[in-house]
């Protein structure tokens, strides 16, 4: 947990020290009469989380060996079990999130539901192509029926020419 | 009696078929919400607000509103019946609740917390319906210094709520503003932060994709590390007969609930402060106050209705500041907030008068909606009971499919889905190792407005920072900075105190 503490502080650093570079596009200084300029904000906020964050990597590192003075649990960050099913799903997730692009929101819902369904979850076919088809047919009808929002279709974009 | 006659106007908006259908839909949506593990009243407005985009702004505020009520009796159902609590709002229902439900009172408890909620409700909208104006006309006298003073309060406050390290909350609040000031330099107008040019940055970050990626998303792989172990579980007996023996011992109550209907609605007016705390402060109250004590964590009814009735009345309470003066004072109102901006409503004392329909619609529909809710709550448990018990694998990838449209539609750009992905596992990461994420969302929402009223407060003073702290030109501006100010250092105290000692610690 403490290791996690701290990439995540360096990260939080580095993350922020390249923003405030970039920031300097925009006079980062207080214009005469006008007050702060474009870079203000985000140089300063920027340059302030990379310091903030060095203080709480500062803070993990003096107070390791120290029992319960941590300010997070001294347990690990993840258990292995738990990574297991967090990359089950969370992987698979990532990937309907990229397909929405190419086949259509509908059909990468519906792969992903089958998906957790049937083959993480255990549950029977019936059950699995029944909520698989259900929620993409629900999602149609509200947001492109009744909305008018129409969502990304990708390549599958002539099957929706019917209507 | 001005206000009473805008108040039956109000009732008659709320009333009309639309509306009324809007507020049922919504209280039935919010408690399913709030009943669901993980997913509070914040969610439920943030992954629903894009459907309010098709509607008018009175009614879609009236379906928010009773999403916001609807999750905060929700909240409480799988608090009691499972020790999950469906929400933050929820959390201290599980201290009395639950032990409750394992003595086989689930039906008690969830009786109590209904009608606890409904009593807090009730009690904060009659309080929201005659300070409302007051508070509008006196927001009348704010301009740039003022509003700048007011959210820099709304920081300190959060500041001061925050989680254990006071240093994590100061980072998720940069980090919140930081992402704020993507998109356009609103005073000279050029792109900043684009990073080469990136399409997607060019509008900015809606605030939208943030909380539902770390609300939402982020959630979502919580519940799938920890929640999978949680088979434990009860069946609420709940009919007629139980309901009338837990009404008459409701009386002992009557105490507890007046004093946390008031705190709730109190503390939910303070900016960013919200019903979470109140719900904790209510809790703690009513065990100082009680006669038997030592009951509490044990199975007091007192336990349950004391942050039930907080709660509900502070989702009222953090609606006031969000009208009247554009500050959100919870999370979910934040959100709320953030649609106003989208209908193209200014929140201020303008808006009492100039969209007089919208907020005493609003006004009017809270009253509805509370009574729609207690109804919804209590005949629909066992529905909800259901639901909870659909596994895991069935709710979370509909979820995750319900956040990657929740993501797409207010900007129609599939950046914005691969954004909110992002923040999903950012928020996931942060939230276990202690970093609060409200602070941050509250920041990006604030964000615009912040950076606004402070540039326009230098252009004003010529550059002089001097104008937040002129007692003489600004008085309210400079009252609220020291209060802010003060708030601010407040919790860094025992910090350095606690660094001094542990530097002792180590050398000695």
């Amino acid at each position: 947990m403490q290791r996690a503490d701290r990439i995540v502080a360096i990260g939080l650093i580095l993350v922020s020290l390249g923003v405030a570079w970039k920031a300097t596009e925009l006079p980062v200084g207080i214009l005469p009469k006008e007050g702060p300029g474009g870079g203000f904000l985000p140089f300063w906020l920027s340059l302030g989380i990379a310091v903030v964050a060095l203080l709480v990597l500062l803070q993990s590192l003096f107070r390791s060996g120290q029992n319960g003075s941590s300010m997070v649990d001294s347990g690990v960050f993840m258990s292995r079990e738990g990574l297991g099913d967090l990359l089950r799903v969370g992987l698979p997730g990532m990937i309907m999130i990229l397909l929405i692009g190419i086949i259509s929101v509908y059909f990468s819902a519906a792969l992903f539901i089958f998906y957790c369904l049937f083959i993480v979850g255990g549950h029977n076919l019936k059950t699995s192509v029944g909520v698989s088809i259900g929620v993409p047919v629900v999602v149609y009808y509200i947001f492109e029926k009744f909305l008018i929002i129409p969502l990304p279709k990708g390549y599958a974009e002539f099957l929706f020419y019917w209507n | 009696m001005e206000i009473l006659g805008n108040l039956f106007y109000g009732l008659g908006i709320a009333l009309s078929p639309q509306n009324l259908l809007m507020a049922l839909f919504g209280v039935v949506l919010g408690v399913a919400i709030g009943a669901m593990p993980g997913l509070g009243s914040v969610n439920g407005v943030a992954i629903l607000l894009p459907i309010t985009f098709a509607v008018p702004p009175t009614s879609a505020i009236i379906f928010l509103a009773a999403i916001y009520y609807g999750a905060m009796y929700g909240g409480a159902i799988s608090s009691i019946t499972l020790n999950i609590p469906g929400a933050s709002t929820a959390v201290a229902t599980t201290f009395d609740g639950y032990p409750l439900a394992r003595r086989g009172k689930a039906a008690d408890a969830l009786v109590t917390a209904a009608v606890a909620s409904f009593i807090g409700g009730t009690f904060s909208i009659v309080l929201f319906t005659f300070f409302a104006p007051p508070l509008a006309e006196f927001a009348l006298r704010f301009g740039p210094p003022e509003e700048f003073a007011v959210v820099l309060l709304a920081y300190a406050t959060f500041a001061g709520l925050g989680g254990e390290s006071p240093l994590k909350t100061l980072i998720a609040t940069m980090l919140g503003l930081l992402m704020s000031t993507v998109g356009t330099d609103i005073v000279s107008g050029s792109p900043r932060l684009i990073f080469g040019g990136i399409t997607g940055f060019y509008h900015g970050i809606n605030f939208l994709v943030l909380a539902i990626g770390i609300y939402g998303v982020g959630e979502i792989f919580y519940t799938l590390e920890e929640g999978f172990k949680t088979k434990e579980r009860y069946q609420a007996k709940l009919g007629v007969q139980e309901i009338i023996s837990t009404l008459k011992n409701l009386r002992q109550c009557t105490a507890t609930i007046m004093r946390g209907s008031l705190l709730g609605f109190f503390v939910g007016m303070l900016p960013a402060a919200g019903a979470t705390p109140a719900s904790f402060m209510s809790y703690s109250i009513a065990k100082r106050f009680a006669k038997n004590p030592q009951e509490f964590g044990k199975g007091a009814l007192e336990g349950v209705a004391a942050p039930e009735c907080a709660n509900n009345a502070a989702s009222t309470g953090s609606m006031l500041p969000m009208l009247t003066l554009g500050i959100p004072g919870s999370p979910t109102t934040a959100v709320m907030l953030g649609a106003l901006f989208v209908w193209g409503l200014v929140p201020g004392p303008r808006l009492f008068v100039e969209n007089a329909e919208f907020v005493w619609g609003l006004t009017g529909s809270l009253y509805i909606a509370n009574t729609m809710a207690v109804i919804v709550a209590i005949f629909a448990v066992p529905i909800f009971i259901w639901m909870l018990r659909m596994p895991m694998t069935i709710l979370a990838p509909i979820i995750l499919v319900v956040c990657a449209v929740g993501g797409f539609s207010p900007t129609q750009d599939m950046f914005d889905v691969y954004l909110m992905f992002i923040f999903g596992a950012v928020g996931y990461i942060f939230r276990k190792l202690d970093y609060p994420l409200a602070p941050m969302v509250l920041a990006l929402v604030l964000g615009g407005l912040t950076e606004r009223t402070f540039r326009q407060s230098m252009i004003m003073s010529h550059g002089s920072p001097g104008i937040f702290f002129d007692f003489a030109g600004h008085p309210i501006a400079a009252v609220l900075m020291m209060v802010s100010v003060v708030l601010f250092v407040l919790p860094l105290i025992p910090m350095i105190f606690r660094f001094r000692v542990s530097r002792a610690g180590t050398s000695a």
